[in-house]
């Protein structure tokens, strides 16, 4: 164990004029502030630079300037570290030179004002100096030449951690040790960096639990996998439309329609295929591979109809804007988009029948064509010629075929005249006929999608039957004996 | 042929031939003097059942065989030639072939300066086509033993400063465009000096006159004006600098004193060492002896030179830089060969590199704490960048932690690498303890093997919720290996052949804040104060993807790009053609086109979990395959949310849509984590640390405020921990910290502030407590603010795959609902 001792100190200022001082004291402390044995004022100076104590007969020197640093012999002296002071060591802090001499126990510091520290300084004392410089210059010289033999030491003394040491440890850090100081320091530990946040169980229980969940409503909740309520009709236990269009009720099952076996369509003639319904649908339809499914899809919630869904089904395919063929053949908005009045501002809107469909008209009808043509021909007030085909075709599909319904005047037969329309001929009435034709047709398509509206009043289906059980797809209506029914 | 004589005879008379060693073969009264040396060195010696030595081996060459050759990298063994001169060739720069420069002649040693210096060899070592060679081969702990026979000592430091001074002339003939006449630089090398310089010398003080000039070839230097040679402190340079007052830093290829060739002057600053430094010292009365050595050097050195006579003042530079220079070249990370960088900003505390070098070493070497610097990003610029070098290898130019390895086992490698031999490593533990950065551990040699896990065990572990269990620390003090980064050397990440290098940590970073680099390049500030002829000269490491990531932008531009085009196409679908609508001929709708795309996507998006298992070989950068998950599953989501229309469907389709909203959500919200949490970290934490150290240090400040309560100080000093905590523990006080993020000993500051009138009433010893509660609470709340934000950047990941593996299973059901009910 050192112990400080009380010693005795010789200060000699060679930079001050004042008489060498002797001092005992057990510590010496150097620095700018006046309550330090050794004041050396100068801004590189710190408050307390230095301080030199004597233990077991040596004189150490520690240097406690963070900022400017003291040199023992042209070498820093680490903060706070101490190194021997030896008899003939030179000091130096900030400008001031410290030269230390033992005289027996006590320690005699010659202190000296090294040359000028600004350049202008010592470009005046430049002249003063030059003798001494060359003096200094041989030395140098002579110290180059002479090759030092320990320059490798740089390499084999034990650096000091200092690295470590810059560090200014900040004030979050943990200040007490991790673990015992020493070699176990270096012992590998592990950080929290070598585990996963959150554990991989968590990922494996979310599967387990949602295909579990999954699989438990495959069978016990089965409304879960439903993209939306199935219609009132195929969710009811009983059947409740008299006479019954279906075999059996539904009961909200899944499997009567979805099977591994056969296709949705036959599912659904399966069960629809009473004296009241019938599955059968027409041969366009069946020949371009339209199903039950592509008119009344399910899926649509209770309130849904699969009746008046398969009426509004019709004007998604046929529409002028569906260039997809069926068969090669397009399908057009039908009667060229208009339901109503057939001539606007003096012209044919209505596109007519062209001749393949005309073709197709039973042969009286193509004969009764002829005539009308001849008729309008001899009309001064018709329009072109293609006006008066469309005029004869429209008025040939009507007159004395088509029987009327309630509210129209007709012939003997009940069916439709010149007269249903037309309340007066010299001169023609072309007002009453505009208002007449939506007693039949008014299926008409409105809204930004194009869809058929008030699907309860005659539409599509009204006169080109879908079901039919006689192998002739018209209302009724149309047929023959239908008047009154 | 080499042939390797292990005739233990041979050796002996090996070496007491030549003369430089023969004193260790020595005898004296027919016993060695140095037995134990000797035995070490020549036969290897057994400690405790670990082998130390042998360290010397003989050889003999064939004609025209190569010993060393100039660029390898072998920084462990030198040479000393037996019998047989050595030819010594040095690749000519202009026309790449092999020159003869000289001859080696028998009894003398070559190669040390790789093994000093640690740098590659430079010189290639041929035995001439007509003889053959015998040459001594000796390890690097050899030289620690040999050097304290003088004879050995003195002739080794003589060859060092003599092949250094060769060298360095050769360089500024080559750099310098051949101004020096062979003449002028055989003149050069007879006046100039080749010094070494450990740190903290001080090379001349200001006022002194200019006696020499120094020509620095190697090292740093810091030139002071105005203000005392000590360290500079952070304190110093905060309080200012004044007019008079200057500081500046030199590097290799700077040359000092030009100004006193001509005309006698003083030096204008006090210059200091800070790392070893290699120097060339022309005195200047020889120089004027010259008068066109005089004039030559005078003219050439002037040219690449940065330092003039007097240094720049320092209040007109950037403090940070000044600061952020100081701390590169003083804690010497300037001078690793391949750094490791981390920016801050960037990172996002996930450890994944920790993670990766612990997957492909089996025990982690890197450390994410270390020495954190604050520097511009640009010069010049205003926005601040924190690096932060954490402790892992440096791979330094100057390895501290060779010099004590008793058996050579720790060295550089082929690759330039620093490592360890674990077949000759004994696990003494001198390395780690010498090495200042922290960057070695002892590790168990060889750890129990895990008992193979039974399988029901693994099922259970899959399904156990508990957090994974820390690997085992290292509690043996025996049987140790010394473990650290190799650069991934050996592993498959490195293949035989590979043309670019890539380490686990570096390839593992799902940001791209890690990268390893040349230190001279990546710190701008350092390698402005390079002299110009050794600033381009690189060491090429990677891309500094912190300048410039040009394929990180790619994939930005692709990525917004994409989902932009991809999200107009299909709305403008939409509006076309309706959510069912077939388009044209086929059967596809946009349902299923969106939903297909979807699919797709959320497939891709999945390789990034898959990808991030892979850490044992190559497998891309992981912060690209992070930027195609985040894109990709933005693309996907807008996808699929499009793909559901107005609809919600069944119950299935709802919870897989809020399933997938919330992914998308919890993806956004960890995205802005990432981006936001990083930063506001790095402006408050002052120096990064690991979550656990945060929390340590909370219960630290926890337990010293409930000392100070229920201490000695009674009632009065409780009742000054309840109003300092309903001031500082308040949640305002916690969003002060995000939102003021005032520097700590701000923050301090203005705490104690607060309380001063509560201070002024009490005695002197309440008063030091009421500020102790203060300084703990305030810390305190601190801390808790940087936890929080540590817990926030992996908070959000659990719902997030929670979230994805219900939605990857409902999703899974929805694919085979419809493959089964639609597609039939």
């Amino acid at each position: 164990m050192m112990e400080t001792q009380a010693s005795k100190y010789i200060i000699t200022r060679e930079d001050l004029n004042v008489d060498p001082i002797a001092l005992l004291t057990d510590g010496l402390k150097i620095g700018r502030l006046p309550g330090c044995e050794l004041v050396l004022n100068h801004p590189t100076v710190s408050r307390l630079h230095a301080g030199i104590n004597a233990a077991d007969g040596r004189f150490y020197v520690f240097n406690f300037s963070h900022s400017s640093g003291t040199t023992l012999n042209g070498r820093v002296i680490p903060v706070e570290e101490a190194e021997v002071l030896a008899d003939g060591d030179a000091l130096q802090i900030g400008p001031f030179i410290l030269h230390a001499q033992r005289q027996g126990d006590a320690l005699n510091l010659r202190v000296s004002l090294q040359v000028a520290v600004k350049i202008g300084e010592v470009e005046a004392r430049d002249d003063i100096h030059a003798a001494s410089t060359r003096a200094v210059e041989a030395k140098q010289d002579a110290r180059l030449m002479s090759g030092i033999s320990d320059s490798l030491s740089v390499f084999w003394e034990k650096r000091k951690r200092e690295a470590g040491k810059m560090q200014r440890l900040s004030a979050l850090r943990p200040q007490a040790p991790s673990r015992v100081l020493g070699k176990a320091r270096f012992n590998w530990t592990p950080t929290r960096d070598l585990v996963r946040p959150w554990p991989v169980s968590v990922f494996v229980w979310g599967v387990i639990v949602v295909g579990l969940l999954s699989v438990v409503a495959a069978v016990g909740y089965t409304k879960a996998f439903s993209p939306a309520p199935l219609s009132g009709a195929h969710a009811r236990a009983t059947a409740q439309v008299a006479p019954a269009i279906a075999v059996r009720p539904n009961a909200n099952s899944c499997t009567t329609c979805h099977t591994l076996k056969s296709g949705m369509e036959s599912n659904c003639a399966a069960c629809h295929q009473t004296e009241a319904f019938a599955a059968t649908i027409t041969k366009p339809h069946v020949d371009a591979g339209i199903t039950c499914v592509n008119c009344h899809a399910e899926h649509r919630g209770v309130e849904f109809s699969p009746a008046a869904d398969g009426v509004q089904a019709c004007a998604s395919c046929h529409d002028d804007a569906n260039h997809q063929l069926y068969r090669g053949k397009p399908v057009k908005t039908p009667h060229g988009g208009t339901f109503g009045y057939p001539v606007a501002n003096g012209k044919w809107v209505w596109a007519g029948l062209d001749q393949a469909e005309w073709a197709r008209k039973p042969p009286g009808v193509r004969e009764a064509l002829g005539r009308m043509e001849d008729a309008a021909h001899r009309q001064p007030t018709a329009g072109d010629a293609a006006d008066r085909q469309r005029s004869a075709q429209f008025h040939i599909l009507h007159l004395h075929r088509v029987k009327t319904v309630e509210g129209l005047r007709g012939n003997k037969d009940g069916e439709m005249s010149c007269s249903s329309c037309h309340q007066s001929f010299a001169p023609i009435d072309r007002i009453t006929p505009r208002t007449t034709c939506a007693s039949c047709h008014n299926g008409n398509r409105a809204g930004r999608f194009q869809s058929v509206v008030a699907g309860d009043q005659p539409n599509c289906v009204s006169c080109h039957v879908q079901h039919f059980k006689d192998a002739r797809p018209w209302a009724s209506l149309f047929l023959d004996g239908a008047r009154g029914q | 042929m080499t042939k390797q004589i292990t005739k233990h005879r041979d050796i002996l008379r090996a070496i007491e031939n030549v003369e430089i060693i023969s004193e260790l073969v020595e005898r004296r009264d027919g016993h060695y003097v140095h037995e134990l040396d000797l035995e070490v060195i020549a036969y290897g010696r057994n400690y405790n059942g670990k082998k130390v030595g042998p360290y010397v081996r003989l050889f003999e060459y064939a004609p025209g065989e190569v010993l060393l050759r100039e660029g390898d990298w072998g920084g462990n063994t030198f040479y000393i030639s037996v019998a047989g001169a050595l030819d010594v060739y040095v690749k000519d720069t202009a026309s790449g072939e092999d020159r003869k420069v000289g001859e080696i002649p028998p009894g003398t040693s070559f190669g040390e300066m790789s093994v000093l210096a640690g740098i590659p060899r430079n010189a290639t070592i041929r035995v001439p086509p007509d003889s053959t060679a015998s040459v001594l081969e000796l390890t690097r702990p050899a030289l620690r033993l040999l050097r304290k026979f003088p004879r050995f000592g003195q002739q080794l430091d003589a060859t060092y400063r003599q092949h250094g001074l060769a060298r360095a002339l050769v360089e500024v003939k080559q750099f310098t465009g051949d101004a020096f006449s062979a003449e002028l630089i055989e003149k050069l090398g007879q006046a100039a000096r080749f010094m070494v310089y450990s740190r903290h010398h001080v090379l001349f003080r200001e006022g002194d006159p200019v006696d020499r000039v120094v020509f620095i070839r190697n090292g740093w230097v810091r030139r002071v004006r105005g203000m005392g040679a000590g360290t500079l402190g952070v304190e110093q340079l905060a309080s200012g600098l004044g007019e008079q007052e200057g500081v500046d830093f030199l590097g290799e290829g700077n040359c000092l004193g030009l100004e006193g060739v001509s005309r006698d002057r003083h030096w204008g600053y006090t210059a200091t060492v800070l790392q070893r430094t290699e120097a060339l010292e022309v005195s200047i009365p020889r120089l004027r002896a010259d008068e066109r050595l005089r004039e030559t050097l005078a003219r050439t050195f002037a040219d690449f030179s940065l330092a003039d006579d007097v240094v720049s003042v320092s209040t007109r530079l950037d403090k940070r830089v000044i600061t952020a220079t100081e701390r590169e070249i003083a804690t010497g990370i300037v001078d690793g060969a391949n750094l490791l960088v981390m920016d801050m900003d960037k990172c996002v505390r996930c450890g994944n590199c920790s993670l990766a070098c612990h997957k492909v070493h089996g025990q982690s070497r890197l450390l994410r704490r270390g020495i954190h610097i604050e520097r511009p990003l640009k010069l010049g610029g205003v926005s601040t960048q924190h690096v932060l070098v954490p402790s892992v290898c440096m791979h330094c130019q100057d390895p501290e932690c060779l010099t004590g390895c008793p058996t050579g086992a720790i060295g550089r490698f082929v690759g330039g690498q620093i490592d360890i031999d674990p077949k000759t490593c004994i696990g003494c533990g001198d390395c780690a303890t010498q090495c200042p950065y922290n960057a070695i551990s002892m590790i168990q040699r060889k750890p129990d093997a895990p008992a193979p896990e039974p399988f029901a065990a693994r099922i259970t572990g899959w399904l156990n919720l508990a957090p994974e269990k820390l690997p085992p620390p290292v509690a043996a003090t025996e049987n140790l290996l010394a473990a650290k980064c190799n650069l991934c050397a050996g592993t498959r990440l490195n293949p035989p052949g590979a043309r670019t290098e890539s380490y686990s940590c570096q390839e593992n970073c799902p940001t791209g804040a890690l990268v390893r680099v040349n230190p001279r390049e990546y710190f701008t500030e350092v390698n402005q104060r390079l002299g110009f002829i050794y600033r381009d000269q690189t060491h090429a490491i990677g891309r500094n993807i912190h300048k410039r990531d040009t394929l990180a932008r790619l994939f930005h531009a692709f990525g917004i790009v994409a989902t932009i085009a991809v999200v107009l196409l299909i709305v403008r679908g939409l509006l076309r053609h309706g959510l069912d609508g077939r388009l044209g001929d086929t059967w596809l709708t946009l349902r299923w086109i969106t939903g297909l795309v979807g699919l797709f996507g959320v497939a891709a998006v999945m390789t990034y979990p898959a990808r991030k298992q892979v850490y044992r070989r190559r497998a891309g950068p992981l912060r690209y395959w992070m930027l195609a998950h985040v894109y990709l599953g933005l693309i996907a989501g807008v996808v699929l949310l499009l793909h559901g229309g107005r609809a919600t469907g069944g119950l299935l389709t709802s919870a897989l849509m809020m399933t997938f909203d919330a992914v998308i959500l919890t993806g956004l919200f960890g995205l802005a984590c990432y981006y936001v949490c990083p930063r506001v970290m790095t402006s408050i934490e002052g120096e990064p640390l690991l979550v656990e150290d945060l929390q340590a240090r909370r219960a630290e400040l926890r337990a010293t405020l409930s000392d100070i309560a229920f201490g000695s100080g009674g009632s009065l000093h409780a009742s000054l921990r309840r109003k300092a905590r309903g001031r500082f523990l308040s949640v305002s006080f916690l969003l002060r910290q995000y939102f003021r993020r005032e520097p700590l000993p701000e923050l301090l500051a203005s705490a104690r502030g607060e309380f001063e009138g509560e201070a002024r009433s009490l005695d002197a010893e309440s008063r030091h407590t009421l500020l102790e509660i203060i300084e703990a609470s305030v810390t305190l709340r601190r801390v808790d603010s940087l936890i929080y934000l540590h817990q926030l950047l992996k908070l959000w990941l659990a719902p997030h795959v929670v979230a994805t593996s219900l939605m990857l299973v409902l999703m899974l059901v929805h694919v085979i609902q419809v493959v089964f009910f639609a597609v039939r």
